[in-house]
């Protein structure tokens, strides 16, 4: 069925147009065939062959007459000239004119009249002239003569040029009727076009309202459906916009290649220095820091957990994670940054705990442990001397008994402040238990350590402190030194030494600086 | 054979005398009758040539002329010339008694004349002459009817004015 209905198209097309060329050509020999008859209907009709042939016949009469009043001697050349010139104008239009031709039988004798009657008018005329009457006379005898017997055949004329203009003005009749009758069909024929292409207006404005219609619905279902979507869109973006905004993570979503904010969440927004291109670079504190993560994000299709110092202003730590997208066929990044900082200061703060010795803020043991067989790898590496010191305050026991434990805590974190200033920058330190505290000195060899251990011993010994009676509290120290001097030893062996040392400090009457080391310099204290 | 003998014979003559020739110009040609017992004027070809020319384009209705430029006296300026009131209306009548009444109003709007001449021939009986009433065809078209070719009085030899 599918094929059928173009070919029933283009028939319909064809028969159209076939419609339209045949009523164009019917108009156009309509005009021509009217414009025809226009123009001989535009001249006024000339049917006046039966007055010609009544005067013609007249004047055959009234010239007899004349003629016998020129030979009574009542009418003179000229009147008979006269008559005989306007007889010669009856007789010429009969003779020229084709009316005779539409007579049904042909009439023999009527030529032969009018010719005849010429002949002799000619001949008369011919004769006369206007002065001469006996010319005249002559003449006249011979017109009273003939003219008598051509009124018999002038009168025939009459009648047959009445009976061929009735057989002319029916012919005429005629032709108008059969111009009418093929008028009468063009105007059919044109009224039936014209009909059948009204009904083909008609269908086809009908098709085309009907095909409006459906346009309309399908047109108002296809908005319903835009509306439907861009509102379910609408609502997916609100939920979104929703979720991002109650996420503790901040959003950006950037342009891989221009750095075009697609997003940016108002918390980032607000930390970043400007939007626009320089919006990332704008974020961190460190230079060095964005250079790296732009190298990773370069090389990386995904990654997570960086951290990063963000806000230049108001420096924190951030968790950075970074998924790449397509966006539009354009590459992009989504950026997820959290903020670390409480996570940190706690990490720190563990840390301390975990490092430190609460009381003095020195490392603790472990941590002085680790600190210190770091140290003393390296020097050994660097092949430097390194000494270990082991300090312990004297008679810290009966300094608790007497003041209490408040003032022996504010004796410990005297001496850890003095320690420290001391020897801090020298390498680690840290508070191994109690009162005994331990120090490794870096690039110190026997002697060095030993007058940096006077130096300390000295500098606690000077320190005043008091009870809470208002009694000064004498606070001495005693110190164990060993030096590592190239053999391969570990701080543990290095802090046994030192302790056999302080072990004999103590013993040699305490406040006082020892060593096991035979090439160290003796006691002075 | 007689008879063509006869009519180059004829055609001979009228060469030499010239019957077939224009009624000579002084002969009394025309009678213009006044209304309500005046004189009447009668008067020659040449008694009317001694009034203003004037020429139309025209012809002579049903017998074959053609347009040809007729020359002759206004009807209405003869008429003021030979002192005579406005007509209301004029009878013409020809030689072969054919007579057509021409209303006054035709002289005030179309100013036809009485023709002597055609293309500048005087015109013999047989040819319609020696007088045509001619109206200005050329001028005016909406002329060519049946009533003011009715009015085209040729071989005029009378007029009354009423």
């Amino acid at each position: 069925m599918q094929p059928s209905r173009p070919r029933h198209h283009k028939l319909a097309m064809l028969a159209l147009l076939s419609t339209l060329a045949t009523m164009i050509l019917a108009t156009a020999y309509s005009l021509v065939t009217v414009n025809a008859k226009y123009a001989k209907y535009s001249a006024p009709g000339m049917h006046t062959e039966v007055w010609q042939s009544y005067q013609l016949h007249s004047e055959t009469r009234r010239l007899s007459d004349t003629a016998n009043r020129v030979l009574a001697g009542e009418a003179t050349a000229p009147e008979l000239i006269q008559r005989l010139g306007v007889a010669k104008s009856q007789l010429a239009p009969l003779q020229h004119t084709r009316v005779f031709d539409y007579l049904p039988e042909a009439h023999a004798e009527l030529p032969e009249t009018l010719e005849h009657l010429d002949s002799l008018l000619q001949a008369w005329s011919s004769r006369l002239s206007w002065q001469d009457t006996s010319q005249a006379i002559q003449v006249a005898d011979e017109m009273a003569d003939q003219l008598p017997t051509m009124l018999g055949p002038t009168h025939d004329i009459i009648v047959s040029a009445n009976i061929a203009v009735a057989s002319r003005l029916d012919a005429e009749r005629h032709d108008l009727k059969r111009t009418f009758q093929r008028l009468v069909w063009v105007l059919l024929l044109l009224g039936t076009g014209s009909l059948l292409l009204a009904a083909k207006l008609f269908r086809d404005y009908r098709h085309t309202l009907h095909l409006t219609r459906e346009l309309g619905t399908l047109n108002q279902s296809l908005e319903e459906r835009v509306a439907e979507r861009t509102r379910r869109l609408e609502e997916r973006k609100a939920l979104l916009g929703i979720i991002l905004d109650s996420s503790p993570s901040d959003v950006a979503l950037l342009g891989a290649n221009d750095q075009h904010a697609y997003y940016i969440s108002d918390t980032l927004r607000q930390r970043a220095s400007t939007n626009d291109s320089g919006f990332l670079e704008s974020l961190f504190v460190d230079s060095h820091q964005y250079t790296l993560f732009m190298q990773r994000l370069a090389t990386s299709q995904a990654f997570d957990n960086w951290e990063a110092r963000l806000d230049p202003r108001s420096p924190y730590w951030a968790l950075l994670s970074v998924r790449h997208l397509e966006i539009d066929s354009h590459r992009a990044w989504l950026i997820w940054s959290l903020d670390i900082s409480e996570r940190k200061r706690m990490e720190h703060e563990l840390k301390q705990l975990a490092t430190t010795d609460s009381l003095t803020g020195l490392a603790n043991r472990r941590t002085f442990l680790r600190q210190a067989i770091k140290q003393l790898r390296r020097s050994l590496r660097e092949a430097n001397p390194c000494s270990v010191l082991v300090i312990d305050i004297d008679n810290f026991k009966r300094i608790n008994d007497q003041h209490g434990h408040q003032v022996g805590d504010t004796v410990l974190q005297a001496v850890a402040r003095r320690l420290d200033k001391h020897l801090h920058p020298r390498g680690p330190l840290g508070r191994l238990g109690g009162e005994e505290f331990a120090a490794l000195v870096k690039d110190a060899d026997g002697r060095a350590a030993w007058e940096i251990a006077e130096a300390l011993r000295d500098d606690v010994e000077c320190l005043t402190l008091q009870g809470e009676d208002g009694r000064a509290i004498p606070v001495t120290i005693s110190i164990g030194i060993a030096t590592h001097s190239g053999q391969d030893t570990s701080p543990q062996h290095l802090l046994v030494e030192a302790d056999k040392a302080l072990y004999l400090a103590k013993s040699r009457g305490r406040n006082r600086c020892e060593t096991l080391d035979q090439s160290s310099p003796g006691p002075s204290c | 054979m007689h008879r063509v003998i006869t009519s180059l014979l004829l055609t001979g003559l009228i060469l030499a005398f010239g019957a077939q020739a224009a009624p000579p110009r002084d002969m009394p040609i025309l009678t213009i009758h006044p209304g309500a017992g005046g004189t009447p004027h009668v008067l020659s070809v040449a008694d009317l040539e001694a009034y203003p020319r004037r020429s139309v384009t025209g012809l002579i209705p049903d017998v074959g002329d053609h347009e040809a430029e007729w020359t002759g006296v206004s009807l209405a300026s003869l008429l003021q010339g030979l002192g005579e009131p406005w007509p209301a209306r004029i009878t013409a009548s020809a030689m072969d008694s054919y007579r057509e009444t021409i209303p006054g109003s035709d002289l005030e709007h179309y100013d036809p004349i009485i023709a002597y001449q055609r293309n500048g021939e005087y015109l013999s009986i047989s040819q319609r002459g020696p007088l045509v009433i001619m109206y200005p065809y050329g001028e005016h078209p909406e002329l060519l009817t049946r009533v003011f070719f009715s009015r085209t009085v040729w071989q005029l030899d009378e007029l009354r004015l009423e």
